[in-house]
């Protein structure tokens, strides 16, 4: 069977070494994508172990390229035609993810404490306002309130000259209100917790928890990915 | 034997908040082409709520922050 660990934008230099069973990697070209990837007979068996392995796995071939998405863990196929069935036609839409990524790593801000009161609900310019209009309006509007993260709105101006991209989640076990997921260039995650300790002060109310660098896994696309 | 909260402050305090994160990441994050989840639905749900509530205990437990700048979570 295959073993995704991760796409790549180039073919390494350096030899990409062994994978979590110490199966020696292999390269897969499908769809102008390089899959990183490793023949085993079985699934790995998900706990710690496996879970650290599979992030040095990917760690190390993220050193080697300019530009990785890692594959979440337990990624398998039957044979490389059954890969390329599911890589070939996603090929766009993960080349832009590449792209995207290129030279980043991804830096993780848990938000802790009570949530900023929710924004009202505002009708669009110009839009329907029939019950159906007003009620996808509706929908809408707590789709994007399920992802904003407004509590971290004071810090945003530090951080946005850093972050190439973000990504937010909201959660529902207070006291952690959300995450946000940012692409930081290689070379400054150190200007990027320099920027966030000099903003800490403009979160009085809350507490940020910091964690990275990550290679950018919540920017590879999945199947549930907004 | 040790308390549970010392546990916690132990698990917190020495780096292993990076293991929820990496538990995070491999499990909710990443790419995927199978649509299949091999652990499970229930299982994804159960681990990620752990993490949930582990990382909210360290909220409660730990009033001030402990964040090692520019440390390098796992190698």
């Amino acid at each position: 069977m295959i073993y995704l660990y991760a796409l790549l934008d180039e073919t390494p230099a350096a030899p990409l070494g062994e994978g979590l069973a110490g199966e020696p990697l292999r390269l897969l070209r499908h769809g102008g994508l390089l899959a990183a990837v490793g023949d085993r007979p079985s699934p790995p068996a998900p706990g710690v172990h496996a879970f650290s392995g599979h992030d040095a796995v990917v760690r190390r071939l993220a050193g080697m390229v300019s530009a990785v998405l890692p594959a979440r863990f337990g990624e398998l196929f039957p044979n490389e035609e059954a890969l390329a069935d599911k890589l070939t036609p996603r090929a766009g839409e993960l080349a832009k993810a590449l792209n995207l990524v290129r030279g980043c790593v991804q830096m993780t801000l848990r938000v802790f404490g009570e949530p900023a009161p929710p924004a009202a609900s505002r009708p669009e310019p110009g839009m329907p306002q029939g019950p159906g209009a007003r009620y996808l309006a509706q929908r809408q509007h707590e789709d994007r309130q399920a992802r904003s993260l407004p509590e971290i709105e004071p810090l945003r101006e530090l951080l946005q000259p850093l972050v190439r991209a973000e990504r937010t989640q909201r959660h529902s076990a207070a006291p952690l209100l959300g995450t946000a997921y940012h692409l930081v260039l290689r070379d400054r995650t150190a200007d990027y917790l320099a920027a966030l300790e000099a903003g800490r002060s403009r979160l009085p109310d809350h507490r940020v928890q910091a964690s990275g660098p990550w290679p950018p896994y919540a920017f590879a696309p999945g199947d549930a990915a907004p | 034997m040790s308390e549970p909260r010392n546990d916690v402050l132990e698990l917190l305090e020495g780096g292993d908040h990076s293991l929820l994160e990496l538990v995070d990441n491999l499990l909710n994050q990443g790419v995927v082409l199978t649509g299949d989840v091999i652990l499970g639905v229930a299982g994804i749900d159960l681990i990620y709520l752990r993490l949930s509530a582990i990382l909210c205990a360290a909220d409660r437990v730990l009033p001030s922050p402990s964040i090692p700048e520019g440390e390098k979570p796992r190698a």
